[in-house]
């Protein structure tokens, strides 16, 4: 165990390194492209005994990635932003075929206009994918949730794609102190590669793949592939104490921090939540009594998880760095729904805010704090980064109670 | 370099946001030079092949003047000038945006 | 300057964090240098951070890179917006940029410059580079560390000299720590880029020197 001073790009690097993946075809986009050329540095020096293939798109990275988990080998991508998209289309295959590929996202707006700074666009409108999405919030945390990666996936309860988000350059790019575990440690706590139970390609004992399903059974499939995704949580959960009795840092599906009195609460993922946390403590000690409920996974969404963090708190800030078109933040969407059948159902507000990198601060989180102060416009969705009509006054939309 | 105009682009925009012809004229990419060619029209023999290399067209065909506006200071020009009539110095003003 | 007489430089209020704002080139090795800093912080047994940010790279624009450096974790993921500590790599690129912005009282500037640190001390104080108005306390310091560059390097890369700058007038990390990770980093080449974050160091001049 040493403590190294790492980028993110570096601790997801590292960590693959860790759990001795087998494959891993990517195709560089910033701010990704480092976490590849990591990796083949490490493969290159002997480091990593993997194939890199080399592909012409992210479409084939990921295709590489679902036929190596075919034939029951582990296999590593990354991407993010337009990258993403392209794979789309795989991404659905990858979780119908139940394959247990681990994809590495640095967060990136998607164009146009041009962007490469970061926000959660690009994971967020693949929510339906049915890929576990779990969110780091420090460099820390890209390395430990990597490592956990493919022990979540790879349980025989879930079988399911799982991609880890870092927002890109405030994640990617910066460095900070990571502790770090030898290989014999991660081999007690990752299962070697190759050695499941799950159906594989394999020519002594073949099996057809990738059948079509007629409509009279495709609902029963569908509704297993949903609960395998729900249900994972309890596997997330185990493996987070799994991990914590074995390297001692500890990590909750909803990560709280000062919820038990709070009066408000703001709710998120990725880096913002750290900064929301120091803006949270600055704010109490002015006597406000603000708590933080960071998602550590939005998929699946930690539905009671959140109502016990939430408990008594009279408002609910949720913070989106990303946008549903025409509607809300996506987070703010599932949010709501989950206090929907709540006896006690706090007020619900929305804050569009980070987008295309816009930096957020302390002063940021603040300023959400102010607006979601009772009766400041009677609406339910704001956004206090773009510049309103009226110098001070952001746009406000939504209709609320 | 231009930012009030850009700012004006975005507010502006309707739908799609664009940019009219030239604007990139605002750019001034003189600002990324750490080093400035300085030309000694004494020693200059006016053969034109700064003038020929310049990746940027900073270089007049006929006074061969330097248009520090958008030179980005890549030296080239210093590089291939034979009688060694363009010097690279030091930048420290910034004049240049 | 010599080290023993150094006061520290000041931290954000209310904590011990020191923030730092790195300012130079693209291919000046900006994201480099506050690497660096932020590993010695690390090898001290301290908790720091280095968030770069630039644009769509490209040699010679804009790069900054903010360096945080604390006894505890640190929770803020955004660049500087209270520096305490400015260190400007590049001779000219500041001239374009609101490089002040958010400077915290007492905070201290080091440029890489010829001139004399009272004529850009004026020039601040007149209103330019982000500055201020209200926020009067600060103190410019300047170094030629492209001359040292040159000098002991062969190469106008000035990013050594101004870490080595960045310990003679803050203090915040040691000249110990500093020439470990630029043995760490550069092997061979370390002892010439040591000699220069020395020479650095020492060639740091106030107004009034």
């Amino acid at each position: 165990m040493t403590t190294e001073f790492w980028n993110g790009n570096m601790a997801a690097a590292q960590a693959v390194k860790r759990a001795r993946v087998q494959l891993i075809a990517a195709y560089p986009i910033t701010p990704q492209t480092h976490t590849v050329e990591y990796l083949s540095q490490f493969v290159n020096d002997g480091e990593l005994d993997a194939r890199m293939v080399k592909v012409e798109s992210e479409h084939s990275a990921l295709s590489a990635c679902a036929g190596a988990a075919a034939v029951g080998a582990r296999s590593f991508t990354a991407s993010c932003s337009q990258g993403i998209q392209l794979m789309s289309e795989v991404m659905y295959f990858t979780s119908g075929m139940r394959f247990p590929v681990v994809m590495a996202i640095a967060n990136r707006t998607l164009s146009v206009p041009v962007n490469i700074w970061p926000d959660h666009q690009d994971t967020l409108v693949n929510r339906d994918s049915c890929w576990l999405q779990i969110y780091a919030v420090s460099v820390q945390e890209v390395y430990d949730l990597m490592l956990m990666a493919y022990p979540i996936a790879e349980d025989p309860e879930v079988n399911l794609p799982l991609l880890i988000s870092y927002d890109g350059f405030i994640l990617s790019h910066a460095s900070e102190p990571v502790v770090t575990i030898t290989q014999e440690e991660a081999d007690q706590f990752i299962q070697p590669p190759g050695q499941t139970d799950r159906a594989i390609l394999d020519p002594e004992n073949p099996l057809q793949f990738g059948e079509v399903l007629f409509p009279e059974w495709y609902p029963d499939y569908e509704y297993k592939k949903h609960r395998a995704l729900a249900d994972s949580l309890t596997v997330i959960d185990r493996t987070f104490r799994k991990f914590k009795e074995q390297f001692g840092r500890e990590y909750h599906v909803v990560e709280t921090e000062g919820t038990g009195d709070a009066e408000v609460v703001i709710i998120g993922i990725g880096s913002m939540m750290q900064t929301a946390r120091y803006a949270a403590s600055e704010m109490r000690k002015r006597g406000e009594k603000v708590g933080v409920a960071n998602l550590r996974t939005f998929r699946p969404f930690p539905e009671e998880e959140l109502v016990k963090a939430v408990g008594h708190a009279k408002t609910v800030l949720v913070l989106d760095r990303d946008i549903g078109y025409g509607t809300s933040g996506m987070v703010y969407q599932d949010v709501t729904r989950t206090f929907y059948h709540q006896e006690q159902r706090p007020e619900l507000l929305n804050f569009i805010i980070g987008l295309g990198g816009k930096d957020i601060t302390p002063k940021t989180i603040e300023r959400c704090l102010e607006l979601g102060k009772p009766g400041f416009t009677g609406q339910s969705v704001f956004w206090p980064d773009a510049r309103g009509p009226k110098e001070g006054i952001p746009y406000s939309e939504g209709l609320t109670a | 370099m231009g930012m009030e105009k850009y700012e004006k682009f975005v507010k502006d925009a309707k739908d799609v946001l664009t940019y009219p012809p030239g604007w990139s004229l605002d750019n001034k990419t003189g600002a990324w030079r750490a080093t400035k060619p300085v030309l000694d029209h004494e020693r200059c023999t006016e053969c034109g092949l700064c003038w020929l290399y310049c990746p940027e067209a900073c270089i007049d065909s006929e006074s061969f003047d330097i248009d520090y506006d958008y030179c980005k200071g890549c030296g080239i020009c210093a590089e291939e000038c034979r009688p060694g009539a363009i010097e690279m110095q030091r930048e420290e003003t910034g004049e240049g945006a | 300057m010599d080290s023993t007489s150094i006061n520290l430089a000041p931290g954000v209020t209310g904590t011990d964090m020191h923030e730092v704002r790195l300012v130079g080139r693209g291919g000046q090795g900006v994201v480099t240098a506050g690497d660096l800093l932020g590993k010695a912080a690390v090898l001290e047994g301290r908790y720091a951070q280095s968030i770069p940010t630039f644009g769509p790279e490209r040699r010679g624009a804009l790069s900054q890179c903010t360096v945080r450096v604390s006894k505890d974790e640190i929770l803020l993921k955004c660049s500087s917006t209270s520096p305490g500590v400015l260190v400007v790599l590049d001779s000219s690129i500041w001239h374009f940029a609101p490089i002040t912005l958010g400077l915290v009282p007492g905070g201290r500037l080091i440029f890489n410059s010829t001139r004399p640190p009272a004529e850009i001390d004026a020039e601040l104080r007149g209103g330019k580079y982000g500055y201020q108005p209200g926020i009067d306390d600060f103190e410019v310091l300047t170094v030629d560390a492209t001359s040292i560059a040159m000098e002991i390097l062969g190469r106008p890369i000035t990013n050594t000299s101004m870490m080595g700058a960045f310990v003679g007038a803050t203090g915040i990390i040691s000249m110990d720590s500093l020439a470990r990770v630029l043995e760490e980093r550069f092997g061979e080449k370390a002892a010439l880029n040591i000699q220069a974050a020395k020479a650095a160091a020492a060639g740091i001049r106030k107004i009034g020197d």
